[in-house]
């Protein structure tokens, strides 16, 4: 009996939940609103080319201070997406959201920001810099993918050789993430931790934080 | 009541569960490969007393194309040490967050490589251990990329991939009378 009611009701319970293609459960895609004669839908074409942009933070502890007050922060703790593409660049804020605004006697380093124009599904471009011993090489390869009509949401492919500038690198088959046109995101973000090192006190230690923010905006230039 | 049983209905709502329980599936980024060297001190005879650098090269390579749910953390833990002082040494670990999915993502210990000093102690034979252990995580759900701004990385919930530990490298250390 309880079967039978059961299987009575599926019905009702196929429309109620039902988005599963099946005779008795019809696909009901959403109605797209339908351009009128009057106000024939506009469409704002694609951008012809992107600026890709990047900088790199990094957390450190203030002089001075034991790094064991410090153990506990969360290992994502550096893995912030900024508000806005304003404040992408905006090194003030940004010295703050990743340190005093984290924990008092945290200093972050807001790095340069570092851009490439690039036309859709062009071959990536690569960015070169060297580190402070003025030979040590690093650098990170950019493209752009659309991936709507208005090109507003993109696939970035980065190729990043940041070894001895971030402790990772990628293989050079570029890599893929999903992106916003206009709002900047943590693609890379790292932290490290250490316990009873012989050069530092016992217990654990906050070692490191890093952050690389990215933001892809229309080319204007 | 058998035909009952399979009233496209209920096919429809086992279907509709089927596919629930299947988007609450996770799947992890892997681990590629995992490495450790030891550089220094090489294998030989070294006096008591004697202060010995230990060098080391830590690294694991992570597969993060087929990850589900973005983002992804991969995290690099770290050994060094010599046999005389087998927890002086701790762990060191290296966490990196990304939303990128690619084929191959190298994590490094950083420092790169691992430098440390060590006194020999009295005569007898020991050796200097570098391991590596690899562990990827991904996402329990999708968190971001914005529009909106995902939200704040407190509280959010990783499933652990399979951890891979390395075999470790040693070399043998005589300590002469």
């Amino acid at each position: 009996m309880v079967v039978r009611l059961l299987s009575l009701a599926a019905p009702v319970w196929g429309i109620v939940l039902g988005t599963v293609a099946c005779p008795s459960c019809p696909a009901q895609p959403p109605a797209a609103p339908a351009p009128t004669a009057e106000a024939p839908a506009k469409t704002t074409p694609p951008p012809a080319a992107y600026t890709v942009s990047f900088r790199i933070i990094k957390i450190d502890v203030a002089e001075g201070l034991d790094r064991r007050e410090f153990a506990d922060l969360p290992d994502s703790a550096f893995f912030i997406t900024p508000e806005s593409g304003d404040q992408f660049y905006d090194r003030v804020q940004l010295r703050q959201v990743f340190g005093e605004a984290i924990r008092p006697g945290l200093v972050a380093t807001v790095g340069p920001v570092y851009s490439v124009t690039v036309p859709p599904r062009a071959e990536p471009v690569a960015i070169r810099g060297v580190l402070m011993d003025g030979k040590t090489e690093w650098s990170v390869s950019l493209a752009v993918e659309p991936r709507s009509d208005d090109g507003m949401k993109v696939d970035l492919r980065s190729v990043w050789l940041t070894k001895d500038l971030l402790a990772f690198e990628t293989n050079p088959d570029p890599g893929k993430c999903e992106m916003y046109v206009g709002w900047p995101m943590p693609m890379w973000a790292g932290s490290g931790f250490s316990t009873n090192r012989p050069d530092r006190e016992v217990g654990k230690n906050f070692e490191r934080g890093y952050c690389v923010l990215v933001l892809v905006e229309p080319a204007v230039m | 009541m058998r035909v009952q049983l399979f009233h496209p209905g209920t096919i429809c709502l086992v279907a509709l569960l089927l596919a629930c329980t299947a988007s609450f599936a996770v799947t992890p980024p892997t681990v590629t490969s995992t490495y450790a060297k030891v550089n220094t001190p090489q294998s030989g005879n070294y006096q008591p007393n004697q202060t010995i650098t230990g060098t080391t090269t830590h690294r694991a390579v992570f597969d993060t194309t087929n990850g589900e749910y973005q983002p992804f953390k991969l995290v690099i833990i770290w050994e060094s040490y010599p046999s005389w002082a087998p927890c002086g040494a701790g762990t060191d670990d290296n966490l990196l967050y990304t939303y990128n999915q690619q084929s191959g993502i190298t994590v490094y210990s950083s420092p790169n490589p691992v430098i440390y000093q060590w006194t020999t102690p009295g005569p007898g034979q020991y050796s200097y251990v570098a391991n590596t252990i690899a562990i990827p995580y991904a996402a329990s759900r999708t968190y971001g990329p914005p529009p909106p701004p995902p939200p704040p990385p407190d509280g959010r919930d990783y499933t652990q991939g399979d951890p891979v530990q390395g075999d470790p490298d040693v070399t043998q250390i005589t300590v002469v009378p």
